[in-house]
């Protein structure tokens, strides 16, 4: 099995006001996570508790003040500026919160831009961008613009467009967090299937508990701080406990 | 012995008396001689020029252009009192026109025309004659003199007179004339412009006895702007003579 | 790439409203500017015929002699054998006509009071032939068949200081052409009025063989050349002058741009002040554009933020906004010069005169007698 993401007693701190040196607070404090190939997890936590900041670390958007950060194998801090957009292009797909989609390309567009700024193909771009939107059964909807579609349906096209370039990694930032709860559990199961059915592996973030009951491995922050990070078996739903093994210890 | 006394004493006065009549009388001989009369000085040297009250001359003029002769130009000038002049012009190329002076003004008459032109005294007449140089010669009733100073020129003591116009239809606006101290004979000149530029210089060169009266004979004319050209006038023909009005007469008639 | 073009183009009509007033804004500038252009030059145009038109000519011949020095007498820089150079040009494409000139000054009189005039001498029939009239106030023009008096047109200025009318007398005095004074009556035809007080007080016209009477010489000072098309000048002015060379004396072939002062100053005056307002146009243009994309650029942050973490150079982004520009750029070109093309098109068949008509003292002379 191959690691995809390695945090190393990650911090990330944060200035308060413009002089750097005062009043840092920090996002994140000394975490450690190992993401395994093919892993579908979750990151839990109630608001302010380094969610984002994290989901930012791992894709490469934001730089760790101490500690490192590896993304198969490789050392983010060694990366340059135009390295790290190559990495994030084609190794890591993303989805948000806000859908983020841009208002003037149809839907098939969105989920063609990964590929349109890897360079690739036309035709190729085409072939893949058909497959993707009927992953997410939205091939119906391919020349609508985002405006034409439901809440639920534009995250299904992020979902899609993060898909289509098969990265190692797709990241999604409290993905249902604009989503009603039907919405919301059908969105998780969707992206639960691509992790299935296409082998991707996906990290996302939630506050909402309930979304929890679907995934097989739950990490948990709070204030900055991972305090548990447990496997759950994942077809097996209990409404108790937390069965199986639990691999990281709790950090003070 | 008070007799004595008395007589002494009479004596001493009367003497004194004398002694200081005397002083008195060897001290207003012996008073340096006043500031030289301009108008009588200038009224002299006019008369090298204007011998007569009413006369007639010949002048030739040759023109210098960086000291190559240019031709010749022959005038008839009569003058009649300080008022009035008629000049004829006697060149072959110039035959037919004449100019008239009469007080402040002056005209030139063009054959085939019917009308005269005006024109003023400084204009050119020819080379750096003006036409007043050969039409307006008598300084005294034109200018103001007044006594600058003595000094030499060559060989000659010369007084020198700063002449002012006084009326519109004087030639220069200042003169600078030397004269010569013996005899008012006009030794050279300077003229100037309103504006106290330097237009021209004059030498008097030659004087010949005419008639019991010494008269100018040649003079030449420098140019002081341009420097390189000069004319030279030479006077004959000098005599005395009875000029009726008539000649001097304004209007467009056939010349008699 | 040609999805960026396409990205970058949707994302201009994004906001309709605010696309539509910048491309007002920068079509009303380009238009703007078209118009104050046409209209310049269509002033030069004018003004350029009034001159040629007032007597300056297309071309005109003079001897080398003639700018080398200052002449010592009046025509000894004239031109000897103008009646074979004037055959021999007439005989040239596109010419029209031919006049001869003599330019001299000397005194006039009426007997009472002398002034100063700056004469010219031409050739009435020529002069007309190519449109040259002088502008009367009264009297007419010079009769070049006039049997006895010699005739002379007199400026405003000199009529009035001579007292004298169309009728009266006047006499002439200048230096000949070999240093002599001559003297002519002439008697007054008409009075010209020329726009220019300076000219008026010393205008005076007589005709070609009175003054060559009067100068006593056979020469010209120059001769003035009249084409059908002002247009026509370089071209003519080319194969005419190697017919000049071969000539006894050496002559030198003016074209009217040459002689044309005021024009030129008027010209570079207005053109300057076309370049400054052009400059202060694509100033406001550049401004208000900036303006707009800047607002757009904050408006969709969010957006770029998006397309950097997928992994977008930042270079494309940066290419993304200059493309935008330019779209908006070249659409208010294109709505420029539509709307610039189509309001000339309106204004120049409503008839409406811009000002001013009667700028130039001279009439507006659009075509060749």
């Amino acid at each position: 099995m191959n690691e995809i993401v390695s945090v190393e007693a990650v911090t990330r701190r944060f200035p308060l006001n413009h002089d750097r040196t005062k009043n840092l607070v920090s996002a994140l404090s000394e975490a450690s996570l190992h993401v395994e190939a093919g892993e579908f997890l979750a990151i839990a936590g109630p608001s302010g508790s380094g969610k984002t900041t994290l989901l930012n670390l791992i894709g490469c958007i934001d730089q760790p003040t101490s500690g490192r950060i590896l993304i198969e194998g490789v050392d983010t801090s060694t990366l340059s500026p135009a390295r790290m957009s190559v990495l994030r292009r084609e190794k890591i797909g993303f989805v948000f919160q806000t859908f983020n989609l841009i208002p003037v390309f149809t839907a098939a567009e969105n989920v063609e831009y990964p590929l349109l700024i890897q360079g690739i193909d036309s035709r190729v771009r085409r072939e893949r961008v058909a497959q993707a939107l009927e992953e997410v059964g939205l091939s119906a909807r391919a020349n609508h613009r985002p405006d034409l579609l439901s809440g639920g349906e534009r995250q299904r096209v992020a979902v899609a467009r993060a898909i289509v370039h098969r990265p190692a990694l797709v990241l999604a930032d409290e993905p249902t967090a604009n989503l009603d709860t039907h919405n919301a559990t059908q969105l998780i199961d969707l992206m639960h299937g691509l992790n299935r059915r296409l082998g991707l592996t996906f990290i996302f973030s939630t506050h909402d508990a309930r979304l929890l009951e679907h995934t097989e491995r739950i990490v948990r922050l709070c204030d900055g701080e991972i305090q548990s990070d447990t496997q759950v078996q994942s077809n097996t739903l209990n409404e108790g406990g937390i069965r199986g093994q639990v691999l990281a210890s709790s950090l003070s | 012995m008070s007799n004595i006394n008395c007589v002494l004493r009479t004596f001493l006065v009367i003497f004194f008396v004398c002694l200081l009549a005397a002083c008195v009388l060897v001290g207003h001989a012996a008073t340096p001689t006043t500031v030289p009369d301009a108008e009588a000085i200038l009224k002299r040297a006019d008369t090298f020029r204007n011998g007569w009250p009413s006369y007639v001359l010949h002048v030739k003029i040759t023109n210098f252009e960086s000291d190559k002769a240019d031709e010749e130009k022959l005038y008839e000038v009569s003058q009649k009192g300080t008022e009035k002049t008629y000049v004829e012009f006697m060149s072959p190329r110039e035959k037919g026109q004449h100019l008239l002076m009469l007080g402040d003004d002056m005209w030139v008459y063009l054959p085939d025309t019917s009308r005269p032109v005006r024109i003023t005294p400084l204009e050119r007449l020819s080379g750096d004659a003006s036409n007043g140089d050969v039409a307006r010669t008598n300084y005294a009733a034109d200018y103001n003199p007044a006594y600058v100073r003595t000094e030499k020129v060559g060989a000659e003591e010369c007084n020198v007179l700063e002449l002012t116009a006084k009326r519109k239809g004087a030639t220069y606006q200042r003169i600078l004339f030397w004269v010569r101290v013996q005899d008012a004979r006009p030794v050279k000149a300077e003229f100037y412009l309103t504006s106290g530029k330097h237009i021209k210089s004059a030498s008097f060169d030659e004087y010949a006895s005419i008639g019991g009266k010494s008269q100018l004979r040649r003079m030449t004319l420098y140019d002081e702007i341009r420097h390189n050209s000069h004319s030279i006038l030479e006077y004959s023909g000098i005599a005395p003579r009875e000029l009726p009005d008539k000649l001097f007469y304004q209007g467009r008639t056939d010349r008699f | 790439m040609g999805k960026f073009l396409l990205l970058a183009f949707r994302n201009v009509f994004r906001n309709r409203r605010r696309t539509i007033m910048t491309l007002i804004m920068v079509g009303g500038g380009v238009a703007g500017l078209l118009l104050v252009g046409g209209f310049f030059a269509r002033m030069f145009w004018g003004l350029r015929e009034s001159t040629i038109n007032d007597g300056l000519g297309h071309i005109q011949i003079f001897t080398a002699e003639h700018f080398n020095r200052e002449e010592k007498h009046v025509l000894d820089t004239g031109i000897d054998n103008w009646r074979q150079v004037a055959a021999t040009i007439q005989a040239g494409r596109h010419v029209r006509g031919i006049a001869p000139r003599i330019e001299f000054n000397g005194m006039l009189s009426n007997g009472v009071k002398s002034g100063v005039f700056m004469g010219s001498a031409v050739d009435p029939v020529a002069e007309n032939s190519l449109g040259f009239t002088p502008r009367l106030e009264s009297g007419r023009d010079l009769d070049s068949k006039s049997g006895g008096e010699i005739e002379a047109l007199i400026g405003a200025g000199v009529a009035r200081s001579m007292n004298v009318k169309p009728g009266d007398g006047l006499t002439l005095l200048a230096v000949t052409s070999d240093g002599a004074l001559n003297g002519i009556d002439v008697q007054v035809v008409g009075v010209v009025n020329t726009g220019f007080k300076e000219m008026d007080d010393r205008y005076l016209r007589i005709t070609l063989p009175s003054a060559q009477r009067l100068l006593q010489s056979d020469r010209v000072t120059n001769l003035v050349v009249g084409l059908d098309r002002t247009e026509n000048t370089d071209m003519v002015a080319a194969e005419l002058t190697p017919s000049l060379r071969g000539q006894p004396q050496q002559l030198v072939l003016k074209k009217w741009i040459d002689l044309a002062a005021y024009y030129k100053q008027v010209r570079s005056l207005f053109s300057t002040i076309f370049v400054f307002l052009g400059v202060i146009v694509f100033f406001m243009v550049l401004m208000s554009s900036v303006n707009t994309l800047l607002m757009t650029m904050f408006e969709r942050t969010r957006e770029i933020g998006t397309m950097l973490a997928m992994g977008t150079p930042r270079a494309w982004i940066m290419s993304l906004f200059i493309l935008e520009a330019i779209v908006l750029g070249v659409l208010g070109a294109i709505v420029g010069v539509a709307g610039g093309n189509l309001i000339g098109f309106l204004l120049n068949h409503a008839g409406i005169h811009l000002p001013p008509q009667s700028l130039w003292p001279s009439t507006f002379s659009t075509s060749p007698a």
